[in-house]
């Protein structure tokens, strides 16, 4: 059960009186399972993620757990970094490029890696970040990092990048 | 006529301890021996190779001396087609006597088929295509272009040069069209080719990805996954595009909807509750029922023409196929080997098309058996065969 672990986290954020969902990447990511409040229709489209610029922000990009989207407490401090770089450019538009490991099955692995780029889009918005700036898009396991079949590459492919688009 | 009769032998299988589902059922079918005489004309020599391999594939029929034979088949190359009789070796009526059009070898699989049916009263499939994506190029920068062949893997002929990643492609009911999903525009976007015409038209470019198209057994809709709402859900639209009606409401990830043959409900794979399964939608919608296939990590469900049985990837055995059996609620493993996925149904809701590794392979469910459709091609992926 991959929502567990995310569902104590929420419970203990509205435990300890911290109810500002909205601030709370937490809840705006993952939140419960009951309804969709916190999720965000997607911005018509700009750009072209195959043209766009990952170089500059590369730094930021997110990386996952096998088979997960939950954005790791290790992962946030990219994502803070990333939020204050969108405030500081308000008109600057990025798209997230969602990615898998080669393991799994071809339409499956295009969208979990849709919704991984859509967990880092509404962490981003429940940092306060403007969603209608934040693209998405999901590449599966065909665009890799690294080659390699190993326990590491497979680490390095499972990511979502954040491009500039151009 | 059912001439058809099983043994049924249960092999327990070691299995992978998140893969539960117990066993493999084979059952040894009988098969109705046939005798092929050779095919006259000038193209009888590959046509009657054509048909000793249809039939040797049917899994209905095998080819045997004459000697050995219940039934003879004979038949003769003519200006339109091919002239082909089938007839039982002690005498009697022709079960098949008939003029089949088309090409040599076209003609042949219609001749096949019609033998099939008529000897086991089921429908064949040697005159069925496939459809599929094939990959080249680098690891990182690899295109995947779509393409269609015979089921027996001959006259493969490239669809698409989109020189961009293309995925899932499906074929309408009446074999006219393929649907499938390509990031050309730099987003993932749903075409529909017609294969007449060789026109494409753009669907469903709606925010996000707009993926894993299957028409409606009508033709009329199309069930995809759309990411529009934030989220990857089911949803129908019309076969010509339009505004989209979504099905699923869930926090996890939703795609590959299949049609059961009566169009009312959709199957298709959601991780709403962890690893992803299959679950069952009215296309009305309403409330998700889970299908307890008892394996973990299970997608591409594609529902049988019957409308009895749904198959299924099975990646936490190391690529297996399942199938889950609706009026019993019992789910099998049907493959053997590992690598195989996306399982798609031919006409006689016996035997799969699937990808192993790269190949395409033909399964038969009740054997185990899978026979390498041959091809030219690299990384073959998602086959999809016409009914």
């Amino acid at each position: 059960m991959k929502y567990l672990p995310l569902f104590l986290v929420a419970l203990l954020a509205i435990l300890s009186g911290c109810a500002d969902k909205d601030k709370k990447g937490d809840a705006a990511a993952f939140g419960d399972s009951t309804d969709n409040i916190y999720d965000q229709p997607l911005p018509e489209r700009s750009g072209n993620p195959d043209n766009a610029d990952y170089e500059t922000l590369k730094t930021e990009t997110v990386f996952f757990a096998y088979d997960s989207f939950t954005i790791e407490a290790k992962e946030r401090p990219k994502l803070d970094k990333l939020a204050n770089y969108l405030s500081n450019n308000a008109n600057t538009k990025i798209v997230i490029a969602g990615h898998t490991d080669s393991r799994g099955t071809p339409q499956y692995n295009l969208a979990l890696s849709e919704k991984r780029a859509n967990a880092v889009r509404q962490y981003l918005i429940g940092l306060g970040a403007n969603g209608g700036n934040i693209s998405t898009v999901g590449y599966g396991e065909d665009r890799p990092n690294s080659e390699g079949e190993s326990e590491s590459a497979w680490g390095q492919n499972r990511r979502a990048a954040p491009g500039i688009l151009r | 006529m059912r001439l058809l009769t099983t043994l049924f032998l249960l092999l327990p299988l070691t299995l992978h301890s998140q893969t539960a589902a117990p066993v493999i059922v084979i059952e040894q079918t009988r098969k109705i021996d046939v005798a092929v005489e050779p095919i006259g004309g000038s193209e009888g020599p590959t046509a009657t190779k054509v048909l000793t391999d249809d039939l040797n594939r049917s899994g209905a029929c095998r080819v045997v001396p004459t000697d050995a034979a219940s039934f003879v088949l004979s038949g003769s190359i003519t200006p339109t087609g091919l002239s082909g009789r089938a007839v039982p070796k002690a005498g009697g009526a022709a079960v098949v006597d008939k003029s089949f059009s088309g090409d040599a070898r076209r003609a042949t699989h219609l001749f096949a088929d019609a033998v099939v049916e008529a000897l086991s009263g089921t429908p064949g499939f040697a005159s069925s295509r496939i459809t599929f994506a094939s990959a080249s190029g680098a690891k990182k920068s690899k295109v995947k272009e779509i393409y269609i062949s015979d089921i027996d893997g001959a006259n493969a002929r490239q669809l698409t040069q989109d020189k961009s990643l293309g995925y899932g492609p499906k074929f309408s009911p009446d074999g006219s069209k393929i649907v499938y999903s390509s990031d050309k525009s730099g987003y993932r976007d749903t075409y529909v080719i017609d294969l007449a015409s060789k026109k494409r038209t753009c669907v469903a470019q709606f925010p996000g990805q707009n993926t894993g198209a299957a028409f409606s057994p009508d033709g009329s809709t199309l069930a995809l996954s759309l990411s529009k709402f934030g989220n990857p859900e089911i949803c129908t639209l019309s076969a010509s595009g339009g505004t989209p009606t979504r099905l699923t409401q869930t926090r996890g990830t939703d795609c590959s909807p299949s049609w059961s043959p009566d169009g009312a409900r959709l199957v298709y794979v959601s991780d709403e509750r962890g690893s992803p399964g299959l679950y069952i939608l009215p296309v009305t919608g309403g409330e998700p029922e889970r299908l307890n296939t008892e394996s973990s990590y299970t997608t591409e469900p594609d529902w049988s023409p019957d409308g009895k049985l749904i198959a299924y990837s099975i990646s936490s055995g190391g690529g297996q196929i399942g199938v889950y059996d609706l009026a019993a609620k019992k789910a099998r493993i049907v493959s053997r080997g590992s690598g195989l996925e996306s399982p798609s149904w031919t006409r006689n809701s016996r035997h799969l098309v699937a990808s192993q590794n790269g190949n395409l392979v033909l399964l038969d469910t009740l054997t185990g058996e899978t026979t390498k459709i041959p091809n030219n091609l690299s990384t073959n992926t998602e086959p999809n065969t016409s009914r």
